[in-house]
């Protein structure tokens, strides 16, 4: 061990305050069978979080009371899991960190985590589906809650893998909250099917890097152990045959990061995995919110982030993470610019966010990726909440062409959703600004292969992104209305549960910046070390050696962006409000690219024809039919259950006669044959 | 003049209490139901039974605190160094306090059943009390004189329990046969340890080990007799026939009060006896423990499969698990020893507590025994449903609950002794056992009731008791290091049980 760290007892309660009312719930519904009154179960919920948010103030206080190299703070509660000895000894602990790294991520889940619980009160008092409904969506969320936090406070890999797989059940669940439609059942299991896929990775990196750390005498699982033993391991390789790409050897700790890299896929959503996002919005608008936007999706971007030791040593892998990352924002966005369906634009939206979260952690901004995780987290869960709003003014209408105007009606829900369109397209000073042009920067800085294209495709898709966020807008606010007249007369505000957290949630989308003001900025107001969470967050990554940036083309960078938002903004305008003809025609002239957008690169058709109906053809027809039904059931399980209830019916039956005399027999069949063993 | 021995009276502290408790109980019950009113209620019988319950439920606590106290203090203390014959030991005062505990969960359970079945009998606790007296004196006795009458103490009154409600066939049954064998098992011990002392010239376990010939055919046969003698009372294979009859009979309750506490007193004497009386001969009674266990793994878990009667299932598990037990014997390790321990304990919360829901459901003078009638259990009675779904998963060794360390414990032993045979023969009946044990939870949770008179609600003794065995089996579970508790602090019971066991291997 490196660094032990401070004790602090108060850590575990962060997240077993949103477990316990999760337990509770699920007592309640599942055990006893009685609901708790909804506004009260709910009412519990919002507590638990905001208690676990109040004491990660607490112990962010504490742990700013410690010098900046040795914060830490730790609390370790039992052995978890303890196996194997020497060399191979694993031990898993349920122990909890919180380094500057997870502070921010405990503070973001929990304070966006707090904002959504309430918003869902009055979101969810809406649904009359089911009379548990409501009480069995808090404990889903609640224990999300729980997972998501033990994910990001848990000291070691295995406790981290606990709570990823954690999120991923709460989402399967609450993407098919609503299961008796069973288009939301096949999205959760989409969803969960996918990230199995990524979680496969992750499982193998995790064997690969103990595997490694144990040939060097030092197994280790926790995050300080494998550090401390890091170096042991980077010049490992492994021999591959020679027909494989870069034989006959690759570098371990690349392999590593690709592994744990295509877990990271899975879950943030990048290709090729990220198909299953945008169905995910099957689900009730709060969890698209908190769990596909704001907390679940960035858990892929935050592991990369704590494993940055490994891909500082893993040049190829983190090439690799910035391309697809880049890649990803890049197609994401283009397909956003077709979609209809308002959540649908925001979650191909939060995609392209992940990606350029990807982009900035792979060119080894880590801090940019980590700035931008927060300031996303804070307007993509404002405009998926606002949206919901619109939704529910809307009578769960989802579909744009049949918006338009709302601004004359939703008179407090247009300010916070302008708010969060400014912020994510980029325009100074609102939050996504920074953060984006501090990701930018890292990209231009970078040593991977090809960085100034990256910071090209960056830029494009910055443009993308300010053209498809002002569409949204227009779209829906702007306009002449084409709500049906019927609908029109009811459309206004939601009710205060709905409208307050926007509120506070507008309010950090346009401030929560100004922790990360960039130093070129701060220089020209007076301010020394303005970057405070890059300060802040220097101790936990690694440092690479970025190349020399001056400060005038930093302001051009910045001019540009600027530019090149207002750019897609204005574009927007042209289209949707000045000439609103237009569009269609360009989509007639251009018809089969407009098609391919539409249809988003008929990637989902592409997975099913070669992936997925191949494998249910096999599994039906072989592993079902044959092996499962045939030998397994038919010889194995059936044979063998079958052959020793024959046993004991058609034998041991009869020594069981229920007579004294013949029981006494036995047993001096046994006596006899104990004493005639023993005089052998 | 003879001088007075010098006798350690505290060493019988724990057992007196027992033995006091059962003659006030006798004695209160004369005086009780003479009186028409105490206090200025009505004494009517269900009255003199929770009264007399909470007697012996208050002299079990007051001996669960003295032998906790002792186990607490540490060392060896001897009731008469003259003729040592009972003695204190971190040991014995551990298994007393189980046995103790156990006990007073079983009380617990009785009250509101006996009053369901009319059988509210006063000396139904006094016989508790004096069964559990015999079986506290046996795992002190470092005597084989003072085993045997233990062993006689603890098994004639659960011979009249068994046969307590007097007015079925089947609890008359269950008694003659468990009498009538019991004295034959009896017997055969008492043979066995007469050869023994013909050949050591000496009861006490110590004259014993000095004076054990291993070449004499005498020795053997006696050593093979009492061997027979506790597998009756633990019953393996095959001096197990008994259990299902005798279980299956006698009221419910008292199954589970004898189902969990005679294992274990037997296994605990046992283990005694082993380390302190035999130590030398441990390479050839090892291949017969080898044998027994293996073949009362298989024997018990294959007629589980076939029962329909819940008892009778639940008595086929127990010789399962008395199999599984006996592992630990074979390994003759201080691991093996410290995981029998930590398994009865287990084996007594998910027994009791199982056995706890059949009392629990039991409904003017019927038993509810038939599997199938527990069928929609989750939609009429979800709480007791909740409770049993768990009990199952823990018997048959599911992850996260006792019923899973206990067994991880005893193979791991297994395994650290190179037993790796009997271990595959354990963990793949233990497969099988998951078939029958796992059919309850989904008849309760996957079948539409039956029109089955369960009783509809629980007694706050019954409750009481299932909460506990529940909670125990979890904490067990999921803490088997540290059971963190909100008002004793953390219990550690693993580090009890290798203290308890530790002083046969010099600790």
């Amino acid at each position: 061990m490196v660094d032990v760290g401070t004790e602090s007892d108060l850590l575990r309660w962060i997240p077993l305050l949103p477990l316990l009312v999760a337990a509770y719930h699920g007592i309640s519904i599942g055990v006893l069978r009685r609901p708790t009154v909804p506004r009260v179960a709910a009412i519990f919920s919002c507590a638990a979080v905001l208690l676990s948010f109040v004491l990660a103030c607490i112990a962010l206080r504490d742990l700013l009371a410690l010098p900046p190299d040795s914060r830490m703070l730790v609390d370790d509660i039992y052995t978890w899991i303890g196996a194997g000895i020497g060399s191979r000894a694993l031990s898993a602990e349920v122990s909890f960190q919180l380094d500057p790294l997870s502070a921010v991520m405990t503070l973001v889940v929990t304070f966006v985590g707090s904002m959504i619980h309430i918003y869902s009160i009055g979101y969810m008092e809406d649904d009359h589906r089911d009379d548990k409904g409501t009480q069995r969506f808090f404990c889903y969320l609640n224990l999300f809650t729980f997972s998501m936090l033990v994910l990001v406070l848990g000291d070691n890999l295995v406790l981290m893998f606990l709570g990823w797989e954690g999120v991923g059940l709460c989402s399967y669940l609450l993407i098919g909250f609503w299961y008796s439609d069973s288009w939301n059942a096949y999205c959760g299991s989409k969803a969960f099917i996918v990230n199995r896929i990524g979680d496969f990775g992750f499982l193998i990196g995790l064997f690969l890097l103990f595997n490694a750390l144990s040939e060097i005498g030092h197994p280790a699982v926790s995050f300080a152990g494998i550090q401390a033993h890091f170096d042991g391991i980077v010049e490992m390789t492994i021999a591959v045959p020679a027909w494989m790409p870069f034989a006959p050897e690759w570098q371990l700790v690349n392999v590593i990061g690709l592994c744990f890299f295509l877990g990271a896929c899975g879950k943030s959503a990048q290709i090729p995995l990220y198909v299953w996002l945008p169905d995910a919005m099957a689900g009730p608008t709060p969890v698209s919110a908190l769990i596909h936007a704001a907390t679940m999706v960035t858990a892929g971007v935050y592991m990369v982030c704590r494993l940055s030791f490994l891909y500082a040593a893993a040049p190829e892998a983190s090439a690799v993470i910035a391309w697809t990352g880049a890649i990803t924002a890049l197609v994401a966005a283009t397909i956003a610019i077709t979609q209809n369906d308002i959540k649908k634009v925001l979650a191909y939206s939060t995609v392209s966010q992940l990606g350029y979260m990807f982009l900035a952690a792979g060119c080894g901004g880590y801090t940019a990726a980590i700035f931008h995780l927060g300031t996303h987290a804070f307007f993509k869960g404002l405009l998926f909440l606002a949206a919901g709003a619109v939704i529910l003014a809307m009578h769960h209408e989802q579909d744009m062409r049949k918006m338009g105007g709302l601004w004359r009606r939703l008179r407090m829900t247009r300010w916070v959703f302008f708010a969060g369109v400014y912020a994510i397209a980029g325009f100074p000073p609102f939050s996504g600004f920074f953060s984006k042009d501090e990701i930018l920067v890292a990209a231009w800085a970078s040593h991977v292969p090809g960085h100034t294209w990256l910071y090209g495709i960056g830029m494009l898709t910055a443009g993308l992104t300010a053209f498809y966020m002002f569409r949204l807008w227009y779209l829906t606010f702007c306009g002449e209305s084409r709500v049906p007249s019927d609908v029109l007369s009811h459309v206004k505000d939601p009710n205060g549960f709905v409208v307050n957290p926007l509120w506070v949630l507008a309010f950090f989308s346009v401030t929560a910046g100004l922790v990360g003001l960039p130093q070129i900025w701060g220089d020209l107001i007076g301010i020394e070390e303005s970057n405070s969470l890059a300060n802040f967050l220097k101790p936990v990554f690694a440092a690479g050696e970025p190349h020399h940036i001056a400060h005038s083309t930093e302001y051009w960078m910045a001019f540009w962006a600027v530019a090149i938002a207002l750019s897609g903004t204005a574009l927007a305008w042209l289209l949707y409000i000045k000439k609103p003809g237009v569009p269609d025609r360009i989509a007639a002239t251009l018809s089969g690219l407009y098609r391919t957008l539409l249809n988003k690169y008929y990637i989902d058709e592409l997975y099913d024809a070669v992936i997925v109906r191949p494998l249910v053809v096999f599994s039906d027809r072989v592993l079902y039919r044959i092996v499962d039904a045939g030998v397994i059931d038919g010889i194995g399980a059936n044979g063998t259950a079958y052959g020793i209830r024959a046993v004991a019916a058609n034998g041991l039956k009869y020594a069981q006669s229920g007579l004294a005399q013949n029981y006494i027999f036995f047993m001096i069949v046994g006596a006899v044959a104990i004493v005639g063993y023993l005089l052998r | 003049m003879i001088p007075a021995p010098d006798l350690n009276l505290s060493v019988l502290l724990p057992i007196i209490l027992v033995a006091i408790g059962s003659m006030t109980i006798l004695m209160g019950e004369v005086l009780l139901s003479r009186a028409d009113t105490v206090l200025g209620r009505e004494v009517t019988e269900s009255f003199i039974g929770t009264v007399l319950a909470g007697t012996a439920i208050f002299f079990f606590a007051l001996t669960l605190w003295a032998s906790g106290v002792a186990f607490a203090g540490g060392g060896v203390q001897v009731f008469n160094p003259d003729n040592p014959m009972y003695q204190l030991d971190p040991f014995s005062s551990f298994v007393t306090a189980v046995l103790a505990l156990s006990a007073l969960l079983s009380c617990a359970l009785s009250i509101t059943y006996l009053s369901e079945l009319r059988i509210n009998h006063g000396e139904y606790y006094a016989l508790i009390m004096l069964s559990a007296s015999g079986m506290m004196l046996m795992v002190a006795a470092v005597d084989l004189i003072a085993v045997f009458l233990g062993l006689e103490l603890m098994s004639i009154p659960i011979y009249v329990l068994a046969g307590f409600d007097r007015r079925k066939l089947r609890s008359n049954e269950s008694a003659l046969k468990y009498f009538l064998i019991g004295s034959f098992a009896s017997a055969i011990l008492l043979y066995g340890m007469a050869l023994l002392y013909g050949v050591s010239g000496g009861t006490s376990f110590e004259a014993l080990r000095a004076g054990f010939d291993a070449d004499n055919p005498m020795a053997l046969v006696g050593l093979g007799l009492v061997v027979v003698g506790f597998a009756f009372k633990i019953s393996m294979v095959p001096f197990h026939q008994w259990t299902p009859d005798v279980y299956e009979g006698a009221p419910s309750a008292v199954t589970a009060y004898m189902s969990v506490t005679v294992k274990v007193a037997a296994f605990a004497t046992l283990i005694r006896l082993l380390a302190m009386a035999f130590g030398p001969l441990e390479a050839s009674l090892e291949t017969i423990f080898w044998v027994l266990s293996a073949l009362t793994i298989v024997v018990g878990n294959i007629m589980a499969i076939i029962q329909e009667n819940v008892k009778r299932m639940l008595a086929y598990s127990s010789i399962a698990h008395a199999g599984y037990l006996m592992i630990g014997l074979v390994t003759g390790t201080i691991e093996g020893y410290s995981a029998m321990i930590f398994y009865l304990i287990a084996y007594t919360f998910m027994n009791l507590g199982a056995f706890g829901v059949v009392v629990a459901l039991a409904n003017r003078g019927n038993d509810c025994e038939r599997i199938a009638s527990f069928a929609g259990l989750a939609r009429t009675r979800p709480g007791l449903a909740a409770v049993m779904a768990l009990f199952m998963l823990s018997l048959a060794g599911i992850p996260g609950t006792a019923g899973f360390m206990g067994k991880f414990k005893i193979f791991m032993a297994a395994v650290n002794s190179g037993d790796i045979w009997l271990l595959i023969i354990g963990v793949l009946m233990s497969v099988v056992s998951v078939y029958y044990y796992l059919r309850i939870p989904v008849l309760m949770y996957m079948r539409e009731p039956e029109d089955e008179s369960h009783r509809t609600e629980i007694a706050s003794g019954e409750g009481a008791v299932l909460v506990v065995c529940a909670l125990a089996v979890l904490a067990l579970g999921l803490f088997p290091n540290r059971v963190p508790t909100l008002l004793f602090g953390d219990l550690d019971v693993l580090d009890w049980a290798n203290r308890s066991v530790g002083m046969f291997f010099g600790g």
